[in-house]
């Protein structure tokens, strides 16, 4: 096995691609307790056009498809796979995201027995008329939920004024509507365009034996007898030069309004490692303007425009990125308009040294704490590997920062017209 | 290696204790010091406002950002206060974070530093004229309003809470952990800092530090930042003697309450709050424990099979245990027009538990379930303190290994003895606002 070791943490990944195209990882951790593990496939709710490789035909399928074939893996012919799990006491789950599906599990006996269970139900797929039918209820109690919580409400509608029909905008469970159409015909076509393990890949961390992991997870592959699979074709519609619309307003019964506003990126960069660096310029100086320890996050506060809860986010993929700001705020509009003036000022005089040094220690300390969590660093480890990113690198790229990037990434992301607002208030005459 | 830690204990003088627990397994060494009371409506909110307001600025640091600064420039040492329910007590926790110098360039005496730091939030606030600051105090009274207001915003844990506020309206564990509204009204900086005086000179202090870190050196950097905070007039008091804590036998001689509230939302909510006859410090807790498990606890557990997988009622529907208080709490998101189905089906399948229609997969599954539950939670730093604090709350220690070996001594009759105590107080429901005439009379013939 590859080994890649991080000397200044002391750790060290063994990672190996297998025949069939699999790459598996495994982190070593002495004491752990538990050992989880993250199988991954690159395949998430924006994946909605493609060709279905069995049949060389281009297809769309409806919204919401990867996350309901997410819930549909648990159910195989001899019943439901969490009662396999359950049989040693281990605690799975899944999940779905814009461009990855998540099945994992954590246990504290038995790992290489429940391992084996992990691999044979993502690669097994069964799916009848009936169970899908069935899914419908509850994946439609899912959307329900969400339509009753105000942050993933605000933050969709941000994303609708941001990107418009692009597939990022629309919600990860789709609609009642959209499940509705989804056949299990639908099903596997997804499922064997998507599940190909050189699409894929597992994240083993615990205290174990990376040698025998890897033995047991090529016995089981090459079991399998998969044949080679050509790259897969996906078609994302053009990102649109422009944002769709510059408000989103909708209401819910809430105690105050609630609004999200960012900026698209302009610097879409499909070199990862370039991703990574702007990546981390921008988090910095978005801490060291409205972090806690800025003096505009505490004014913003004390002036009555928000609460403690105010914060701000980036996301950058090769496809898309935008930075989002906002919290709770009673008087939204003066909020939107202090953080707009606060942003074209510093990006006119540039971010404080103090303030970046000090926000650049403070990364480098957050980023380690996420070493002691090894669902937190697998689940990070696996999505950023499948955007062609090693994220244990960070701890040297958040080092080698300078203030003239972080300040050139922020001249060059406040864009007055790539800007959007969100707003979720309180229904009229509350 | 042994599933129960082995914590190095000390004391700085009587008020301040000491748990240390050295570990090269993290890279962070995290730390968690807190005090406790007894829960009373009378002094809830103001003791829910103290965190808050002990992160407004120190006699160093008199500034919120300064504060949070002099954190930050410790590779962001991360600092967290707050309040906390534990069955009929409350806690006032500080959290810190640090990462262990070692794997950092220039970083020596991290932790030290962090240490002062910390000690100076919970002992030297920055105070006025005998009082907090005003001007400070105001801005908190407002934010810790909305924070109360806030609690609607999320409908899940809003039904929660009304569940038990409505079950354990009276009682000590029905009074809200973040106090009320109405009773910020009148309060004064002053009145504030009396209750936070009172505090602290009776409530000892526990802190736990969980790391790669000497214990020696975290002893004597403990000694050093706390010791000059040491009150000569320190009594504790005793908080076990005058309140009960476990399972309010037979509190309510009647029939379960329904309770429909309505407001603009899109699913339903529907929860159920359970009373049982034992609690943590009683023999039958891992009984207990074990029908949590079978009841809701899993996703092989009774909840998810019927009312999710077989019934497609819900997205979410399952059970916790309160296990201070020997209380069990059902939640489950569901369509509106779904009230009596999935109402029928959970009562079932209490009354199937009752009845002892418990297989042996039930059992043996969810015993599974729970060891691995607890070992698991030997990769949590705080796992231990938990323990502790519960053995001081109910004078009944139990470690890892205890509760393990007692989970799976739990045989079927122990699981149907506790059934047979288990009773439903309360139905909640939340629902939307324009119920049809049908469903109206559908949910009062319910009542």
């Amino acid at each position: 096995m590859k080994k890649q070791q991080y000397q200044r943490l002391n750790e060290t990944i063994y990672e190996e691609t297998l025949d069939n195209g699999l790459q598996v990882f495994v982190l070593p951790k002495k004491g752990f307790r538990q050992t989880y593990v993250n199988f991954t496939t690159r395949y998430g709710s924006i994946d909605s056009e493609f060709i279905v490789p069995r049949r060389q035909e281009r297809i769309k399928v409806p919204d919401g498809i990867a996350h309901f074939l997410e819930h549909k893996m648990f159910e195989e012919e001899h019943g439901d796979v969490f009662m396999e799990f359950a049989k040693t006491g281990a605690s799975a789950n899944a999940f779905t995201t814009f461009d990855t599906t998540t099945y994992l599990f954590s246990s504290t006996v038995e790992v290489e027995r429940n391992l084996e269970i992990l691999l044979n139900f993502v690669q097994n797929p069964y799916f009848t008329d009936e169970n899908v039918e069935k899914e419908k209820g509850i994946i439609g109690q899912e959307i329900k939920m969400y339509e009753d919580n105000p942050n993933w409400r605000v933050y969709f509608g941000l994303l609708q004024g941001l990107y418009g029909d692009y597939p990022v905008a629309i919600d990860i469970a789709g609609t009642i509507d959209s499940i509705a159409k989804i056949t299990k015909e639908t099903l596997y076509d997804c499922y064997y365009t998507f599940y190909h393990p050189s699409n894929m890949a597992l994240f083993v961390v615990g205290d174990v034996d990376p040698a025998r992991i890897l033995h047991l997870v090529q016995a089981n592959q090459s079991a399998k007898g998969y044949e080679a699979q050509a790259p897969i074709e996906r078609f994302y519609p053009e990102l649109p030069k422009q944002i769709a619309r510059k408000r989103t307003e909708s209401t819910l019964d809430i105690s105050q309004p609630r609004v999200l506003f960012g900026f698209r990126e302009q610097h879409i960069e499909p070199k990862p490692t370039a991703r990574q660096k702007r990546e981390a310029a921008m988090e910095v100086w978005m801490d060291c303007l409205f972090g806690r320890s800025s003096q505009h996050y505490q004014k913003l506060i004390d002036d009555g425009l928000t609460d403690q809860g105010f914060g701000s986010e980036y996301e950058l993929t090769h496809l898309y990125g935008h930075s989002i700001f906002g919290g709770n705020s009673k008087r939204p509009e003066e909020l939107i308009l202090r953080v707009q003036n606060l942003l074209l000022e510093y990006a006119d005089k540039g971010i404080d040294e103090a303030d970046f040094l000090r926000s650049k220690k403070k990364a480098i300390g957050r980023f380690m704490a996420l070493l002691d969590s090894p669902q937190g660093i697998a689940n990070v480890y696996v999505s950023q590997k499948l955007r062609g990113l090693d994220v244990l690198t960070s701890l040297d790229v958040l080092q080698n920062l300078d203030l003239h990037d972080v300040n050139q990434t922020l001249r060059e992301h406040v864009v007055d017209n790539t800007m959007a607002i969100s707003l979720i208030s309180p229904e009229k005459g509350k | 290696m042994s599933v129960d830690a082995a914590w190095i204990n000390d004391r700085v003088g009587n008020q301040v204790h000491l748990h240390i627990l050295p570990t090269e397994k993290y890279k962070m060494v995290s730390v968690l010091a807190q005090f406790e009371c007894a829960l009373e409506r009378a002094r809830a909110t103001k003791i829910a406002l103290l965190p808050q307001m002990l992160m407004r600025g120190t006699v160093r640091y008199p500034e919120p950002t300064a504060l949070i600064r002099a954190f930050d420039e410790l590779y962001g040492a991360a600092i967290g206060a707050r309040v906390n329910k534990h069955g009929d007590r409350q806690t006032v926790e500080f959290t810190m974070q640090v990462p262990h110098e070692g794997f950092l360039p220039e970083a020596e005496g991290l932790f030290a530093s962090a240490m002062q730091l910390f000690a100076e939030v919970i002992f030297a606030p920055k105070t006025e004229e005998g009082g907090f600051q005003k001007s400070d105090f105001a801005a908190e009274i407002t934010l810790q309003r909305q924070r109360i207001e806030n609690l609607v915003n999320d409908k899940i844990a809003y039904a929660g809470e009304r569940c038990i506020q409505e079950m354990c309206k009276g009682e000590p564990y029905g009074v809200a952990r973040l106090g009320y509204v109405e009773d910020l009204v009148n309060l004064t900086p002053k009145e504030l800092y009396t209750e936070y005086q009172q505090l602290i000179h009776s409530s000892a202090l526990h802190i736990y530090m969980v790391g790669p870190i000497d214990a020696a050196y975290a002893q004597e950097t403990c000694q050093r930042e706390f010791s000059r905070f040491l009150h000569a007039d320190f009594t504790e008091q005793n908080i076990g003697a005058n309140i009960l804590v476990g399972a309010t036998r037979h509190k309510r001689d009647m029939h379960e309450r329904l309770i429909v509230e309505q407001m603009d939302v899109n699913q339903g909510k529907l929860n159920l709050g359970l009373r049982s006859t034992t609690s943590y410090a009683e023999d039958d807790y891992p009984a207990l424990v074990v029908y949590n498990g079978i009841l809701g606890g899993f996703p092989h557990s009774k909840l998810f099979v019927n009312v999710r997988e077989k019934a497609s009622l819900a997205y979410y529907a399952s059970s916790r245990l309160e296990g201070l208080k020997g209380l069990l709490f059902i939640q489950s998101g569901i369509q509106i027009s779904h009230f009596e189905r999935t109402k029928a089906i959970i009562e079932q399948q209490i009354e199937d538990l009752n009845n002892g229609l418990i297989s042996d997969e039930e059992l043996v599954y969810t015993k599974k379930g729970l060891v691995n539950q607890y070992l698991q939670s030997d990769d949590q730093p705080f796992t231990g303190a938990v323990l502790q604090m519960y053995s001081r709350f109910t004078g009944r220690e139990r470690s890892v290994s205890e509760l393990i070996e007692a989970v799976q001594k739990v045989t079927k009759e122990d699981v149907i003895r506790v059934a047979r105590g288990v009773t439903i107080d309360t139905i909640y429901f939340l629902r939307d606002k324009e119920a049809s005439q049908d469903e109206k009379t559908a949910v009062s013939a319910a009542k």
